[in-house]
């Protein structure tokens, strides 16, 4: 299990458990209940790499403790 | 700003509503975790049987000894041989195995010695097989090779000999326990037991004698100085000799041809330096020339003819002779003693161009028959005449008249043109007429002056006196055309164009000069335009 941080900056701040597994739309999913947002209107990005839904966060070498930019569509 | 986090159990119910896997909970984890990861070790029978190779193993030879008498053998070194099953084997299976070394090589390792496989092609499985390498051994070789190397590297170019007998391979095969030597190709067979091998070193005293009596010894041949040494030689050769001195004929006859001869040279010099300064004349020019040319020929006539004529009348005596032979009176006081014209072309005097007229006048006065053919020869004699006297050195017994006609006649003063003469008269004449106006001038005022004091009647400034004044400046002025010439002089007094005047003013005004290879070209300039003028006042 790894715990991942998404800031929106504006006020929103989630420290999500998921597994390395997960695909980022599931991540999306989750950070979605936490926050009370859409998951489709979700954007996460890293940098100026924005993540796709169907590739995991291994892929994406999301480790534990990584901060993930949380962004609105 | 609060972060917002879930517990695990949370998360995991969430996980579960959006149909994802829960996150398996830690404890559950490792526990897993521990169970899994060791497999089954595999047991040294197992591991035995992997690595044995056709059916043989390492341990199989071993006798099944205790732990005891394996410590107890651990320190004493395996002096008895094992008692290995040796079977037969197949050709094929043994390695053919040749050491790389040679024989004194071998001699030299010490007892422990290791010898490995040497690197080779995989793919190359030529017919030597396998070699055994001891790594000292191969260092050294590579040193030795290394220096060699080197050697030949300092000696470039003249290696004629090498010392080959350290290259012999000398190859020891081991083959089944029987060892075969091979030098230079002649293969000594011994038994494996025989721990001394004889060589035959004769075949290698043959090779060594062979090699001495190739051997010729590289002379170096030093690079003799002979160009130095021969011109050392030469040079002593010279000091040597006594310097011969060359008796010089000092008959003027010959000298005189000498200075004949360099006289036509430098004619000739000069009448090219002459026609190529020309300029290339058109064909009413040349007829001009042509004209004038004979134009003078028949004034000469003309005069020759007059002078007949009065021949029979006597001698005409006008004011110019008289002056002319009181000149000569007190320049050549030394010329009235003397007789005959001709005679002073033989004496050294210091007679110049201008001279010679006047003492043909002189020798009309006293011999009133033959003056014309005196003249006359004087006439032909002239040119020649004037020249041996400029090549004399002259004595200035005159002073300064004969200094300045010296001076002209070396072209160092040229003689100013009449038209020159003329308005230089006119500039003196001007000047003096202005001073005398202004001193005019200057004598008015002061009497008006003095009159103004004493008289009040000259209060007002008197506009009658002006006016007159400049009439009178007008007046002067009236035929006042100068000739106004720029020109620009460097130090020497030698005249610059225009280039070289802006150069020598910029210098000037900047405070800097040419520089010193300028310099040296001007003064070279200078020194060939003198010699040049000097040329043509000689011809």
């Amino acid at each position: 299990m790894i715990e991942v941080i998404c800031n929106d900056r504006l006020g929103k701040k989630v420290k999500v458990k998921c597994l390395p597994e997960d695909t980022i739309g599931d991540f999306k999913k989750i950070v979605a209940a936490q926050t009370g947002t859409a998951p489709e209107k979700i954007v996460l990005k890293k940098g100026y790499t924005t993540y796709k839904d169907h590739i995991t966060l291994d892929d994406y070498e999301i480790h534990d403790g990584m901060n993930l930019e949380l962004y609105y569509a | 700003m609060d972060e917002i986090s879930l517990s695990l159990e949370e998360t995991n119910k969430l996980r579960i509503a959006q149909g994802l896997k829960p996150i398996p909970i830690p404890t559950a984890n490792s526990d897993r975790e521990h169970t899994a990861l060791p497999q089954k070790a595999p047991t040294p029978e197992e591991l035995i049987d992997q690595f044995k190779v056709n059916g043989y193993t390492l341990l199989d030879g071993v006798a099944e000894e205790d732990l005891d008498d394996w410590l107890s053998n651990l320190g004493t070194s395996k002096s008895q041989p094992q008692s290995f099953p040796v079977e037969p084997l197949p050709e094929e299976a043994i390695p053919k195995l040749s050491i790389n070394h040679s024989a004194r090589e071998i001699g030299t390792l010490s007892e422990d010695a290791i010898f490995t496989l040497k690197d080779s092609n995989i793919l190359d499985e030529g017919s030597d097989g396998d070699q055994l390498v001891n790594a000292d051994l191969e260092a050294q070789r590579k040193l030795k090779e290394e220096i060699k190397e080197r050697k030949k590297m300092g000696k470039v170019g003249n290696v004629q000999y090498q010392d080959d007998s350290e290259d012999e391979a000398t190859e020891i095969s081991v083959l089944n326990g029987e060892t075969t030597i091979k030098i230079n190709g002649e293969v000594v067979e011994e038994e494996a037991e025989k721990r001394k091998i004889a060589f035959s070193l004769e075949d290698e005293d043959i090779v060594a004698e062979a090699l001495v009596s190739d051997f010729v010894p590289i002379k170096m041949k030093k690079a003799k100085k002979k160009k130095d040494s021969s011109s050392r030689k030469r040079k002593l050769d010279e000091e040597m000799q006594p310097v011969k001195l060359q008796k010089v004929e000092l008959s003027s006859n010959a000298s005189l041809e000498d200075d004949d001869d360099e006289l036509q040279a430098m004619l000739a010099l000069s009448r090219k330096t002459k026609q190529k300064s020309r300029k290339k004349m058109t064909p009413e020019q040349l007829a001009v020339e042509v004209r004038q040319i004979s134009e003078e020929e028949e004034k000469e006539k003309r005069r020759v003819e007059k002078m007949a004529a009065r021949k029979n009348g006597g001698l005409v005596i006008d004011a110019t002779t008289e002056f002319l032979s009181g000149l000569e009176n007190i320049t050549l006081p030394e010329v009235e003693t003397t007789e005959v014209a001709e005679k002073r072309d033989v004496v050294p005097d210091i007679h110049t161009e201008e001279a010679i007229p006047v003492s043909i006048k002189q020798e009309g006065d006293h011999t009133e028959d033959v003056p014309l053919d005196v003249k006359q020869e004087n006439l032909e004699t002239r040119p020649i005449h004037f020249l041996t006297n400029e090549a004399e050195t002259p004595t200035f017994d005159g002073g300064l008249s004969d200094t300045l006609r010296f001076l002209q006649s070396r072209n160092v003063i040229t003689k100013k043109s009449e038209t020159e003469l003329s308005r230089e008269k006119q500039n003196r004449e001007w000047q003096r007429k202005t001073e005398l106006m202004k001193l005019q001038q200057e004598i008015d005022q002061r009497v008006q002056q003095s009159t103004k004091i004493t008289d009040k009647r000259h209060a007002k400034p008197n506009v009658s006196d002006d006016k007159k004044f400049f009439r009178e400046l007008e007046d002067r002025l009236k035929n006042y055309n100068p000739e106004v010439k720029l020109k620009y002089t460097d130090d020497f007094g030698r005249e610059l164009n225009t280039k070289e005047a802006f150069k020598h003013m910029s210098h000037q005004f900047h405070g800097t000069g040419p520089g010193k290879a300028k310099i040296d070209k001007t003064l070279k300039k200078i020194e060939e335009e003198r010699k040049a003028r000097e040329l043509a006042s000689l011809i």
